[in-house]
């Protein structure tokens, strides 16, 4: 796969107003390859109800084009917050070398430019027909997070006994 | 009959049933299961049971059950007025399965089938019955699957019943004396025909006509492409699961593709060829699997390749300018 380079603007003022209403945001377990509104008032909230799983932890169930959706009211983990990015056009790579027949080595990385158009610290998080977890690949993904800080942060000072 | 729970959450789906008739909590009972609304690409699913004492079998007869499903919808509703007269004999109870609860089943991991459902509420029903008190000893089923395999299904459920099910038992049965199995279709019908006529889209919209509700039905189609939404797809009116919907979706609305769907696409192209076992390597001689020739030259010099750990958590690195 080829790298990815980014320019990434959070200058926005939007961005000063943090969203705390977690039926605003929804992660949804799907890929829908489109930009732009979606009425959710209309076609998604009035589907939303409040259940009690098997151990008793409140959670929620929609559906999104009739695939049932199984959802938990999430934090952005502390200390960081949620932006939601708007891509202007990319730069597509030019692929060196294909005149002699072999690909080349070297990919050139796409180039994105991505400007942050508001913030939130609360989502929804929604699974297809499974509880949200900590099997979910979201949930393993945050272990980043905590490894990245051991591993690039600073070291912790240490006191001899 | 008042729908008023179902038509409140009509994405959800809803029991009603009459009281038990005092003379059905004593004397044994005959009990029919049917259902409307199978086939349609819009509205409820409604499965219904209709039951009476045996030894009356007969006035129910005469009530005008047999052979239902040729009756216009006024001569249905006046039906289910009789039955509901004669509420001290016959009983009655039915459940609407929302379209939305269809969709949901069809695509749920493992998928649950429309057979399935059916058979789910059939259950139920027959089972409300008898915790209610009804004194059931007869069933009659129209058959949803092999009849067979669902016969010994009911049985194993139901030991104590005396199980019948077949193709058609309503055209098959009115001889014998058995009209508990019209009744119920139409309990089942005038249900779903009621939850339709008061369809209140949740979404908020006004749909128009609808037609049949059937996929072959040209009124029903236009209803399907009007009332799409490129996101979200049609309102919960509409059954997704159908390949008449299915299909309008793809052409009309935007791309949208599921994890799970999408793994077992690239499965089935990342599964390689038999005869990349038989091809020659690139340095000459057969795939052996021997010491020499490594893996036999299948790749070229492996790319650098992320730790899985990224990969598992679908994490990819961005380098910000």
């Amino acid at each position: 796969m080829s790298s990815v380079v980014a320019n990434i603007d959070l200058s926005s003022e939007s961005l000063k107003s943090i969203t705390s209403d977690a039926s605003h945001m929804q992660y949804i377990p799907c890929h829908i390859e489109f930009d732009g509104e979606a009425n959710l008032n209309k076609y998604f909230t009035p589907f939303v109800q409040k259940k009690l799983d098997e151990s008793h932890e409140k959670c929620l169930t929609s559906s999104f084009r009739g695939y049932p959706l199984c959802g938990k009211q999430m934090k952005v983990p502390d200390n960081f917050v949620g932006v939601v990015m708007k891509e202007s056009k990319s730069v597509e790579p030019e692929n060196a070398n294909v005149s002699n027949g072999e690909a080349s080595d070297v990919v050139e990385p796409t180039i994105k430019n991505l400007k942050g158009v508001c913030a939130f610290d609360q989502f929804t998080y929604w699974n297809w027909d499974r509880q949200p977890g900590h099997a979910d690949k979201y949930q393993q993904a945050l272990d980043w997070l905590e490894l990245s800080l051991e591993i690039h942060g600073d070291l912790p000072v240490k006191t001899e006994q | 009959m008042d729908l008023s729970e179902y038509n409140s959450n009509n994405f959800m789906n809803c029991h009603i049933d009459s009281a038990v008739p005092e003379v059905c909590k004593t004397e044994p009972c005959v009990l029919g299961v049917d259902e409307a609304g199978r086939g349609p690409v819009l509205g409820p699913m409604v499965y219904g049971i209709c039951y009476c004492p045996v030894s009356r079998n007969e006035d129910l007869k005469v009530l005008g059950a047999a052979d239902s499903k040729t009756l216009t919808e006024a001569q249905r509703e006046k039906l289910f007025q009789s039955i509901h007269e004669n509420n001290d004999y016959i009983g009655w109870s039915i459940e609407v399965i929302s379209p939305t609860f269809i969709s949901n089943c069809m695509y749920k991991r493992p998928k649950v089938s429309l057979n399935e459902v059916s058979h789910n509420s059939a259950i139920t029903l027959i089972r409300r019955a008898m915790t209610a008190g009804a004194n059931i000893t007869q069933v009659f089923v129209d058959t949803v699957g092999p009849p067979e395999k669902y016969q010994a299904k009911l049985q194993e459920i139901f030991p104590t019943l005396d199980i019948t099910v077949s193709k058609k038992a309503d055209a098959l049965y009115p001889s014998q004396g058995v009209s508990s199995v019209p009744g119920c279709v139409v309990c089942a019908r005038v249900a779903r025909d009621s939850a339709l006529a008061a369809w209140q889209f949740p979404e908020g919209i006004e749909g128009g006509t609808w037609g049949s509700g059937y996929p072959g039905d040209a009124i029903t189609k236009n209803f399907l492409q009007r009332t799409l939404d490129p996101v979200f797809g049609f309102p919960s009116l509409v059954r997704f699961s159908w390949s008449t919907a299915e299909s309008i979706l793809q052409t009309k609305g935007v791309p949208v593709t599921w994890a799970e769907e999408e793994e077992a696409d690239k499965e089935k192209k990342n599964t390689p060829s038999v005869l990349q076992f038989f091809a020659r390597q690139a340095g000459g001689g057969r795939m052996n699997g021997s010491e020499e020739n490594g893996d036999g030259g299948r790749r070229g010099a492996a790319a650098a390749q992320r730790h899985f750990f990224f990969s598992d958590r679908c994490l990819q690195p961005l380098q910000c300018l």
